[in-house]
């Protein structure tokens, strides 16, 4: 089949409104905390079965990326991130919002998630043979380093106030120890309590620990933070936000290359895509310490990063069979089914399947800026101009269903209610959802690939293998850089203010 | 004379409904499957599958109830705590449904279940990389004997049928390897074809799914129709028959009319031309075993992992 035919195949009518639906469908779905692009799509998995292969996997593909895009709205607008991948958009995307700058920071999301989409699938497009190959080199040593690297994203962000940075991640990774620990089924922190053997579960706590915590925050905040926000003229934020994509291409393309690689990596996922991005973004900024006070920049990095992801999780799939996350899994289980095998034969069998596939995925991505633009944010800033009297139990009421739908029983909501209490109470004394949520996130993931490369470095005799490897010096020379970096600007500032002080005592003098 | 037509008509109607009440059979109402993972998940995917040529067969559909957690321990218990009517059913997997008791993470008890078939069973393989200098079963077997504990071999998790399966092959074969275990089977595929282990132990389906590395052995009684060129332990003289196998399972006691048609039922099921083939597709061979069968090999599974977890000190 040729380039045309399959572009010809993507572009049918029928299967665009498919592609339209689905991505909004997906949009929507990341929007609502609680509900994952996962749950998503492993719903409609018995929808999909009897529909032409094509459509089928563009219908998943679509969600996914969609809900990619979703999730960053509530992120921005209510500082409670749709999905875990959109964490690092709350950073600068709330701020924003209560500058009264919601409107650029929601179409920076969207333009970001459109050239992030983009780029990820013509990469995966262009590329994905070579890249499959290279995505294998990353052993449990570099996982390891990758999520060491995540982890130091708190010392920046939490500047000012390391001390309390470090303890809301340690606390973050202290609760993920909560169950059995995931190699040897040894019960830690569960207290005789059979219950808290399975373990914290990630989706009710980040629900709690940044939906219901925030709830509480914003009732208990003064009269005057009660009024809506305003969320500033469309005309301008959009010229802003183009402008400013122009001016920052290398924030664009380093976020699509860190999001494209991240992704490929079985495993990593999205969340550690957009803090990667978001941290390497501030890091090498000028102003790096105007983060987390309403930088435009930082809401492209996170979002750029995570729908580059969609494109780079694909590429292990296609040409191996190993997906590179849940998402990837599920859409490789549809593949199967429609009986595709994964490989480098999939763009030469002749039936172009898979060809049709990607270019309907850059359909999908580009579409995303319409929708975006005339639906979804149209929609979203509605949300601001809801009383909190009335959005904060609405809000409630999402995250209650969604907790109980993680577990399909209370305990989940139980989970979901103690780290939302508990969470408001730290952030009362200055420790923010934020470092705790990385915490959790990241912990695990340490956790698993340190003593998995401890367990090869002890069979071959050497536990230099941890550290001594290309890709791992490379990683560890980022995360020494990256906890460097805040301890230099601070001194640099202390130093800067006591010759500051200096002047104006001789000057006195 | 219509009139007549009309009521006769009526009459023979209630005496149809009355001949219905009297024959009541099983089942009267909509019979509940239990899935003791998230919905979307392998384990999903057979019960729909069964779901599917069930309602071919007898056309009704099931009720889903997901009760995800703990690994499937949680959604197993309810299933042997439900009323033992019939009405509720539950998909489970071997090699877990038996190990979790036997270590202390399932609140259930074998004997709490009526077993009612096997749908389907996937072997394991032994897999190395491409680039991996050992081309057969004897060549691993024999490098793990020169150096004791420097292969590394990638299992996904502990507790399950990778573990149990690389426990019974360095029980059978007397060797000792390093265990790795990782997340999910995607990313033990990764590991080995990374060649950042010496092998690893996969699903067939997972195995057939993609091309990367060699299979050296499979742990089945006979070679499979997947991968006819993959030998068995067997065949080279180790005995290794673990593999990973859904079942559908009843609280304990049913009553026998529903037991049996419960029975007999999934055995048309599973041997349907059409169940056959929606497994294979999902990389899953559709091998039935009968309710009493597969009770006495769920004992006998319980008795050698019990067995082979005390050796390797793994409980006490």
């Amino acid at each position: 089949m040729s380039l045309a035919q399959s572009i010809a195949a993507a572009t049918d009518p029928m299967v665009l409104m498919m592609i339209v639906l689905a991505t909004v469908f997906g949009a929507i779905i990341g929007a609502l905390p609680g509900f994952s692009s996962v749950m998503a799509i492993s719903l409609l998995l018995p929808v999909v079965y009897p529909m032409d292969p094509l459509m089928g996997l563009l219908v998943l593909g679509s969600i996914y990326m969609g809900a990619m895009y979703g999730d960053a709205n509530a992120a921005i607008l209510l500082n409670i991130p749709g999905t875990a991948s959109s964490l690092p958009t709350t950073f600068d995307g709330f701020p924003m919002t209560r500058q009264g700058r919601a409107r650029e920071a929601m179409l920076a999301a969207l333009a970001g998630s459109v050239f992030g989409g983009v780029t990820g699938v013509l990469v995966l497009l262009l590329s994905f043979g070579a890249l499959a190959e290279f995505s294998l080199r990353f052993g449990p040593q570099e996982y390891f380093w990758l999520t060491v690297l995540g982890l130091t994203t708190i010392a920046a962000l939490s500047e000012g106030n390391m001390v309390k940075g470090l303890v809301g991640g340690g606390l973050g990774i202290a609760i993920s120890l909560i169950g059995l620990d995931s190699y040897w089924g040894t019960p830690r922190f569960t207290f005789g309590q059979s219950s808290l053997m399975a373990g914290i579960h990630l989706i009710p706590a980040l629900l709690g620990l940044f939906c219901v915590s925030q709830v509480f925050a914003s009732l208990a905040a003064p009269g005057g933070d009660r009024r809506a926000p305003e969320i500033g003229p469309q005309k301008d934020a959009l010229h802003r936000v183009l402008r400013t994509m122009v001016r920052r291409w290398d924030v664009m393309l380093r976020s699509s290359a860190i999001g494209v690689v991240i992704g490929m990596l079985p495993g990593a996922g999205g969340p550690i895509a957009s803090t990667i991005s978001y941290n390497e973004t501030r890091r090498w900024d000028r102003d790096s310490s105007s983060f987390g006070k309403g930088r435009v920049e930082g809401v492209f990095a996170s979002e750029v990063a995570n729908n580059a992801m969609v494109g780079g999780s694909l590429i292990p799939m296609m040409a191996l069979g190993i997906p590179g996350n849940v998402n990837a899994a599920v859409i490789l289980g549809a593949l199967l089914s429609f009986g595709m095998r994964p490989g480098m034969n999939l763009m030469t069998d002749g039936s172009g399947i898979a060809m049709s596939f990607m270019i309907g995925l850059l359909i999908s991505s580009i579409l995303l800026a319409p929708l975006g633009y005339f639906l979804i944010i149209r929609v979203s800033t509605l949300v601001l101009r809801i009383p909190r009297t009335y959005l904060a139990p609405t809000i409630l009421v999402f995250a209650t269903v969604g907790a109980y739908s993680v577990t399909n029983s209370m305990y989940g909501v139980v989970i979901m209610t103690v780290m939302g209490i508990g969470g408001y109470a730290f952030r009362r004394i200055g420790i923010e959802a934020a470092p705790i949520g990385l915490g959790m996130i990241l912990g695990p993931i340490a956790e698993r690939e340190f003593t998995s490369s401890m367990l090869i470095a002890h069979a071959q005799g050497s536990y230099w293998s941890i550290a001594m490897r290309p890709i791992s010096l490379v990683l560890i020379a980022l995360c020494l850089l990256s906890i460097a970096t805040p301890l230099l600007l601070a001194l640099r500032s202390r130093r800067a203010a006591r010759r500051r002080a200096e002047t104006t005592a001789s000057e006195q003098a | 004379m219509k009139r007549l037509i009309k009521s006769g008509a009526l009459a023979a109607a209630f005496l149809g409904f009355g001949a219905l009440q009297a024959a009541a059979e099983f089942p009267e109402s909509q019979i509940t499957m239990i899935v003791p993972f998230g919905a979307g998940g392998g384990s999903d995917r057979v019960a729909r599958t069964v779901d599917q040529f069930w309602q071919q067969e007898t056309g009704d559909s099931f009720n889903f109830q997901y009760q995800p957690g703990a690994a499937g321990s949680v959604g197993t218990a309810a299933i042997a705590n439900a009323s033992p009517d019939g009405y509720t059913i539950g998909i489970v997997n071997l090699p877990n449904m038996v190990v979790q008791p036997v270590v202390g993470t399932g609140t259930f008890a074998l004997d709490g279940f009526d077993y009612i078939g096997r749908v389907n069973s996937d072997p394991i393989v032994l897999m190395v990389p491409d680039a991996s200098p050992y081309k057969t079963l004897e060549d691993f077997v024999a490098a793990a004997k020169e150096a004791p504990g420097t292969l590394t071999l990638a299992i996904t998790g502990t507790m399950g049928a990778a573990h149990l399966a690389a426990l019974q092959m360095m029980d059978g074969a007397g060797i000792e390897v390093t265990l790795v275990p990782t997340q999910g089977g995607a990313n033990t595929v990764a590991r080995i074809a990374g060649g950042h282990v010496t092998a690893g132990l996969i699903g067939l389906g997972l195995y057939t799914s993609q091309d990367n590395g060699r299979a050296l052995a499979l742990t089945a009684d006979a070679r499979s129709d997947f991968a006819p060129d993959v030998p068995t332990f067997s065949e080279k003289g180790i005995s290794l028959d673990l593999a990973t196998a859904r079942i559908i399972v009843a609280p304990a006691g049913l009553p026998e009319d529903a037991l049996a048609y419960l029975r007999s039922t999934l055995e048309k099921v599973t041997e349907s031309e059409g169940f056959i083939t929606a497994s294979a597709e999902q990389g899953q061979g559709a091998i039935w075993q009968d309710g009493e069968a597969l009770e006495a090999s769920v004992k006998a599974m319980e008795e050698s992992i019990t067995g082979l977890l005390r050796k390797y000190e793994l409980i006490d």
